[in-house]
């Protein structure tokens, strides 16, 4: 009887809430796009494969279902400068701005010297943080590196602490002026206090690499390794200066662990491009044994030691899974750094940092 | 009082010493097993659809005493002491359902949309104070309130296959992949007491069995009133059926 009662008064359905860009395209886009336009909460960017002479495009948004978006979706604007837009939600009681840009990828740098950074301010929650950016030549700002402190700022404002700040260098990753030359990066692993351990993340190691990040959960599934590998030849190497230092307590959360004390990874990974729609990345669990690697260059124990001067690494690539470079396959690669070697097992001492600055892709360019 | 005890020791049996407590009154004990659930009354817009409900074995053993009114012996006042469970599991779809996720003063707050898995089992003490109405030699009619304290409290739970849009709906979305899971823990939010009504009937099958139903309804939300995480008042409603012994 009770039950019936429960059952039959599902009410109608509210309108939807919510007023998100789920996707974006513009006319042939094959013909000019480089990729997938790159979609997060408030921003959207074309990648255009060349300056055509004008910026003046007229994208198309796919969104929340009943949301609504002004200027309307396929009006013609010019993006010389990036230019906002603003999306209702179908309920019309939320609405959100979103910053839309059309950038001439000129793929990424072979050479990162991370003296740009732009704070990130989120009110939803409160967080100010880094993102790392480079200049093309035309001025345009491209976004290849990529960290966590997306994820982290779920809990950021929550894990300030008495005498401390929540502003950039309290995250993970985060510029510093101090660099090996100009600016460089910090990565530190941090607590995420006891709700952490409730989200599965226990504790978030420092990193910064090139892809993407989407909160996801499993944690460990956020992290999308990958940028698109556009020379003719294979990698050699990847080199670059660091300084580290470990914190005071490791603590294994996941079992087993092949560490004591802590210590620090960087590493590059070449891979082959999958059918879509997960092509263009590899997860953070890929664990050196997805069979997408084609070379790994990694940090070794000659490199892994704690140091308080600028130290140089110079790691070079080796071919696995019995594969080799194919100049006509299309790859992708990235480049990770991280302050806790098994921070993807959420293993590693809080306080352990590592700095990072210079890196560089080394190329055969002879050929 | 004393003078209606004395009256009816007159007229009643002598062989002992008539007094309140065993004259015009009944005792008995019953055990019950409740089906139900706490339920917001009538549900919120926020939940699309129940895909599972499961009641559990919830047991009450109660013991009663039941005090005729002298004039005509068809009304009486019972009143009580129950060791209940209420319980159950729920698995629901839920859209732009606000809650919160919380641990030694840090919280996450936000609107989940996606699947809720709901764990509630408690145990109350709880004491009916009831009228009872003699509808014939077979059947009762019984009504009144219920006080109940809560001796033992989980109301936990996980969510799964969704995702949290932090703080509004529009805030930074977090998802939950299929098979990923965040779970929940309101237990000590639990109300610590609560009022409710209780109406029902007994059918009493000879002189010392009886059958009985009836049916009980909290008037508080069965968590605390600062409580925040979920919107929408929960009340506990249950069904409940069980067997009794009169002495």
């Amino acid at each position: 009887m009770l039950l019936f009662s429960l059952g039959s008064c599902i009410k109608e359905e509210a309108l939807n809430a919510e007023a998100d860009i789920e996707g974006a395209s513009i006319v042939q886009g094959d013909q000019f796009l480089k990729r997938k336009p790159s979609i997060d909460n408030n921003t959207v960017i074309f990648s255009l494969k060349r300056f055509t002479g004008s910026y003046v495009q007229a994208p198309e948004f796919v969104l929340t279902a009943g949301a609504t978006i002004e200027p309307k979706s396929g009006t013609e604007r010019d993006f010389t400068e990036p230019q906002k837009y603003t999306v209702t939600s179908e309920d019309g009681a939320w609405s959100k701005t979103y910053t839309v840009s059309f950038v001439i990828d000129e793929g990424a740098d072979l050479y990162s010297a991370f003296e740009y950074a732009e704070v990130v301010d989120t009110d939803s929650p409160e967080g100010h943080y880094h993102k790392f950016y480079e200049l093309t030549k035309l001025g345009q700002k491209t976004y290849s590196w990529a960290t966590a402190n997306d994820g982290y700022n779920i809990l950021a404002a929550t894990l300030v602490g008495e005498g401390e700040q929540l502003v950039p260098n309290f995250y993970p990753t985060s510029q510093i002026t101090a660099g090996y030359i100009g600016n460089g990066v910090r990565l530190v692993t941090k607590s995420t206090g006891s709700l952490g351990g409730i989200f599965g993340t226990p504790l978030a190691a420092g990193n910064l690499f090139l892809g993407t990040f989407q909160t996801t959960f499993p944690t460990i599934k956020s992290p999308r390794f990958g940028t698109l590998y556009e020379e003719k030849t294979a990698p050699l190497a990847i080199k670059g200066f660091f300084k580290y230092k470990a914190g005071e307590k490791f603590v294994v959360n996941n079992q087993p662990s092949s560490l004591s004390k802590d210590t620090w990874d960087g590493y590059a990974l070449l891979f082959e491009k999958a059918l879509p729609p997960n092509d263009d990345f590899l997860s953070g669990d890929h664990g050196f044994v997805d069979k997408r690697i084609v070379a790994i260059a990694r940090v070794g124990a000659k490199e892994q030691i704690e140091t308080n001067e600028w130290t140089a690494f110079n790691l070079p690539f080796s071919f696995v899974n019995g594969k080799s470079f194919d100049p006509n396959k299309e790859y992708m690669y990235t480049i990770v750094f991280s302050s806790s070697k098994e921070g993807d097992k959420f293993n590693g001492a809080v306080g352990s940092t590592l700095l990072i600055d210079e890196v560089e892709l080394v190329v055969n360019d002879a050929q | 009082m004393i003078a209606t005890g004395y009256a009816q020791a007159q007229s009643g049996r002598s062989n002992h010493n008539p007094n309140f407590f065993n004259t015009d009154i009944d005792y008995s004990v019953q055990a019950q097993f409740s089906i139900g659930g706490s339920s917001p009354l009538g549900l919120p817009k926020t939940i699309r659809k129940i895909e599972s409900y499961n009641p559990g074995l919830q047991v009450g053993l109660e013991a009663n005493a039941t005090k005729w009114l002298p004039e005509n012996k068809q009304w009486g006042i019972r009143a009580g002491i129950r060791f209940e469970a209420k319980g159950m599991k729920t698995e629901a779809r839920v859209k732009n359902y606000l809650t919160e996720i919380v641990k030694d003063n840090s919280k996450v707050r936000g609107y989940y949309t996606g699947k809720v898995e709901t764990n509630v089992q408690n145990t109350y003490l709880t004491l009916p104070v009831l009228a009872v109405y003699k509808l014939s030699d077979h059947w009762n009619l019984y009504g009144g309130l219920y006080f109940s304290a809560l001796l033992d409290n989980t109301f936990d739970g996980n969510v799964s296959d969704g995702y949290l849009r932090q703080n509004t709906p529009t805030g930074t979305k977090i998802t939950f992949e299929e098979g990923s899971q965040a779970s929940y823990d309101f237990s000590d939010n639990i109300r610590k007491f609560h009022w409710g009504a209780q109406l029902g009937t007994e059918w009493k099958m000879n002189r010392h069995f009886k059958l009985l139903t009836d049916l009980t309804y909290g008037f508080n939300n069965i968590l605390e009133k600062d409580f925040t995480s979920i919107d929408f008042g929960m009340h506990n409603i249950y069904l409940n059926v069980g067997f009794g012994y009169n002495f």
